[in-house]
């Protein structure tokens, strides 16, 4: 067909050499009533309209738009001469001073959130003694609960090269509200092989971590991989950066790369906290991503991270402060969401060395497979993560340990050495606000498990 | 003579090739990008459009950061540049929505009509979007060769 199609072009291009006289008494008028833009995409000059006629615009009377109501376009132009105002320095047509700002900024507002249903059978759960807060979810036996945990509120501006994007989140943390800053982020655009970003943003690590961020209307699951979940909830790799880094794209086709850099706070002392406001360290993270794009819709990337975890020092009598640890990951990814397919297989290797302690390492990795039929988007997620026989200085914490006591609970891996949890859904969108998830999960600790149903509705507006 | 009908074949062979090809352009598409008349770029492939349209290229070659303008919903506008990327508006509106969202690419103007392309083109440098073949094109925008 393509073939057909550059015949089809050739012919174009040599009719007229070779009958010039036929042609031009043949082809199709130039003039504006006669002449097509297609027509003229192909035989320079294009049909231009008289320099002074006005651009034709169609009258605006088109019913509701879906993807403004979506809420990712700003408000339609209107339709009148002189031609309609885009943003981004042309004058504003509004008369009070905050919608001149958000029209010359081309400011955008969204909120998501989610509210749903889960049911856990803990029956194998070994809580015996927790003291996790929130014993309705883990505590033996089997517990259902309804959520509404989190309202997200979402923003971007551009003015030409720069741009702002910000995430604040208001989310439940021990059943009472709590603000997060979860991202502020000013971008500038040198080109598109540099792009430079300062403040805090998601790590550019694997493909999971900066591509979906609170908004869990875009993901498959219901949740995030463990591997790659907010410090806060129990992540492994760091899920925040707080300072500045530098991306951009180079090359094209079989040649198609993609570089991130970043240098940051990095962890604090309590793993479970971000350093938004201030290092607790002078050595800065480092991390380092590239990309191999070959063709359309493949990643195939690695990563590469270094930072130092400092002292944390215990606050309870008897109990030994966790000693300053060197953390280097290295990871890759492989990613194809084309053709309706939406498959990411990433994983990574850990090695913390804690001074005056032996060094440990964590290998993990996860594989989300789904393919969308439709509105409908069904997926497999498999996920494991291998600890150290001796338990990790950093990450498998108990509740009587420094880190423990800083962060309020045991780690989610405590006294664990073969972590994995396996999930499969179902993603419905009737619409591109809404999805309905429906999950089955079975998350394993070496032989005990917890069996875990959830219906959610992610939204978007 | 045989000279002369051979020339006459050929040229009516091709002018009906050409017709045939002019006309197909149009009912098979019906449609055509639309840039800045200070945007050099003059063709485009498909993976190329798609990278300027979903956020992979934020700058022309002109320096001017690349705008995307789009037709909501199920518009033909939206329907065409959805099938030159081999998928359903749906699909591309949420593309456009996730890497807005993450920060990939700046928000879309929308678009209610080819008019509206058409000004758009013309007012913002960094301008690309998609209208119908039987506009006119001014002199402040130009079409871009999709292959």
């Amino acid at each position: 067909m393509r073939g057909a199609a550059s015949a089809f072009a050739i012919v174009q291009l040599t009719a007229p050499l070779l009958c010039e006289h036929s042609a031009s008494a043949a082809a199709p008028s130039d003039s504006p009533d006669g002449g097509t833009a297609a027509a003229s995409a192909a035989s320079a000059p294009p049909a231009i309209p008289p320099a002074s006629q006005p651009p034709p615009l169609a009258p605006a009377a088109e019913p509701a738009p879906m993807a403004q109501a979506s809420g990712i376009l700003p408000p339609p132009v209107a339709p009148a001469a002189p031609p309609p105002d885009f943003g981004n320095g042309g004058t504003t047509s509004f008369g009070d001073a905050f919608s001149a700002v958000a029209t010359d900024t081309n400011l955008l507002l969204k909120m998501y959130g989610d509210t749903g249903f889960a049911v856990r059978d803990n029956a194998y759960w070994p809580w015996a003694t927790t003291t996790t807060s929130n014993p309705g979810a883990y505590s033996p036996g089997v517990w259902n609960s309804f959520f509404t945990p989190r309202i997200d509120l979402f923003g971007s501006a551009d003015v030409n090269k720069l741009s702002f994007l910000t995430e604040v989140m208001f989310e439940g943390n021990h059943n009472e509200l709590s603000v997060d800053l979860e991202r502020v982020q000013l971008t500038y655009l040198v080109s598109n092989w540099l792009r430079l970003r300062a403040g805090r943003t998601h790590l550019a690590w694997g493909y999971y971590n900066d591509t979906y961020h609170h908004g869990n209307l875009f993901e498959l699951t219901t949740s995030r991989p463990y591997s790659v979940q907010f410090e806060d909830s129990g992540g492994i790799i760091l899920a925040h950066n707080v300072g500045v880094g530098a991306d951009g794209t180079l090359g094209d086709g079989l040649a198609s790369f993609r570089y991130d850099v970043e240098v940051g706070n990095g962890h604090g002392a309590d793993v479970t906290a971000v350093s938004l406001q201030y290092a607790e360290k002078n050595q800065k993270s480092v991390n380092v991503r590239f990309r191999w794009m070959p063709v359309d819709g493949l990643i195939i990337g690695i990563n590469g991270m270094r930072d130092v975890i400092p002292t944390l020092l215990s606050t309870a009598m008897g109990v030994p402060s966790r000693p300053d640890t060197e953390e280097l990951v290295a990871g890759a990814h492989v990613v194809y969401t084309e053709h309706s397919f939406i498959v990411d297989f990433e994983g990574f290797a850990m090695r913390h060395n804690p001074s005056g302690a032996p060094s440990d390492d964590i290998f993990g990795g996860f594989a989300e497979v789904g393919y969308t039929i439709g509105a409908f988007t069904p997926y497999l997620r498999p996920e494991y993560i291998r600890f150290p026989a001796s338990p990790d200085v950093i990450y498998q914490y108990s509740a009587d340990d420094a880190q423990g006591i800083a962060s309020g609970g045991p780690s989610p891996y405590t006294a664990t050495r073969d972590f994995a949890d396996l999930r499969l859904g179902l993603k419905w969108a009737p619409v591109p606000q809404l999805a309905f998830k429906l999950e089955v999960e079975r998350l394993s600790h070496d032989s005990h498990a917890q069996d875990i149903a959830t219906a959610k509705a992610a939204f978007g507006f | 003579m045989g000279k002369l009908v051979r020339t006459i074949g050929l040229c009516s062979f091709a002018m009906l090739g050409w017709a045939v090809a002019s006309a197909t352009a149009v009912a098979d598409d019906g449609f055509v990008v639309l840039v800045n008349e200070h945007n050099t770029t003059s063709s485009m492939s498909r993976a190329e459009l798609k990278r300027a349209a979903t956020g992979t290229t934020k700058q022309w070659d002109s320096g001017a950061v690349v705008q995307l303008g789009i037709n909501p919903g199920d518009a033909p506008e939206t329907q065409y540049l959805a099938s030159l990327f081999e998928t359903t508006p749906r699909e591309l509106l949420s593309r456009i929505e996730e890497q807005v969202f993450k920060g990939e690419m700046r928000r879309p103007a929308v678009l209610h009509s080819s008019g509206d392309c058409i000004a758009f083109a013309r007012a913002v440098a960094g301008a690309i979007c998609v209208a119908s073949a039987q506009s006119h094109v001014p002199p402040e925008a130009h079409v871009v060769t999709i292959h």
